[in-house]
């Protein structure tokens, strides 16, 4: 989980790079995409407080046969920007890939950062 | 003393869930259904319909984007597993939202976690002022 704050105001509101960045992540992440991702404004005129844009995208590990994803959304107003990326094969080291390359994007003044292992039962 | 502009952004809640109702997980219109009826519980404004991805063998992966965040769902058939993650920038009843996802899967187990996201987060009124813009 990771908060970003006071980003790079050209990339949080770009379509063209919050798409590249969750295309790139099953790359980054050693996994493989199950759909390339989705990705959507929201209404700034409806929402302004709110303006940015939310993504998503699926991954499928083939080793561990499961799935896992990655989501974004961004706000303009406030150059912020908030991820999860769930990593099927809980890899620390393709995680801190990820983050670094995440961070080399969004060039966050500040960032809190949140770990978690799932489905540990 | 300076009062402080700062504020949560967001509420989070994730819940894994062991053993689900078979047939409850298996179907691809109870996956939809589970992502359009969560925004309306935590009053959320949804941004578009549900996506939900089909593997055949494997499972589900679903999100709805909402206005305030989005959610998303991901269900592992072999294990009759499911994870889901509702994330909203608006505060909503957490206990109310756990029984109506333990109500739909079913599940035997769950872990649940609970996080503020956002936390040194201002509003766009707050650096505005902040800015001496307003």
């Amino acid at each position: 989980m990771l908060d970003l704050y006071d980003c790079d105001p050209t990339a949080v509101g770009s379509l063209e790079l919050c798409y590249s960045y969750l295309d790139s992540l099953s790359h980054i992440l050693g996994t493989s995409k199950l759909a390339p991702p989705f990705i959507i404004y929201t209404d700034e005129n409806k929402y302004p407080d709110k303006a940015g844009l939310s993504g998503w995208v699926a991954f499928f590990n083939k080793k561990t046969k499961t799935f896992s994803g990655a989501s974004i959304h961004t706000l303009t107003p406030t150059n912020f920007v908030s991820i999860d990326i769930c990593c099927g094969n809980g890899s620390l080291s393709d995680l801190k890939k990820a983050i670094n390359f995440t961070l080399k994007i969004f060039k966050p003044k500040k960032i809190e950062k949140g770990y978690l292992k799932r489905g540990k039962i | 003393m300076k009062k402080s502009n700062k504020k949560i952004f967001g509420y989070h809640l994730a819940i894994d869930l062991y053993n689900c109702d078979r047939k409850i997980i298996r179907s691809i219109e109870n996956c939809y259904r589970f992502l359009d009826l969560v925004p309306k519980i935590i009053k959320t404004n949804i941004q578009s319909p549900p996506f939900v991805i089909y593997k055949r063998n494997i499972g589900f992966a679903g999100w709805i984007p909402v206005v305030e965040s989005g959610i998303s769902l991901y269900i592992h058939f072999p294990t009759n597993f499911a994870t889901v993650d509702i994330y909203a920038c608006r505060r909503f009843d957490y206990n109310e939202v756990k029984k109506f996802v333990i109500d739909f899967f079913k599940p035997e187990k769950i872990q649940e976690y609970r996080f503020l996201r956002g936390k040194k987060y201002i509003h766009p009124m707050e650096l505005l002022k902040a800015r001496g813009l307003i």
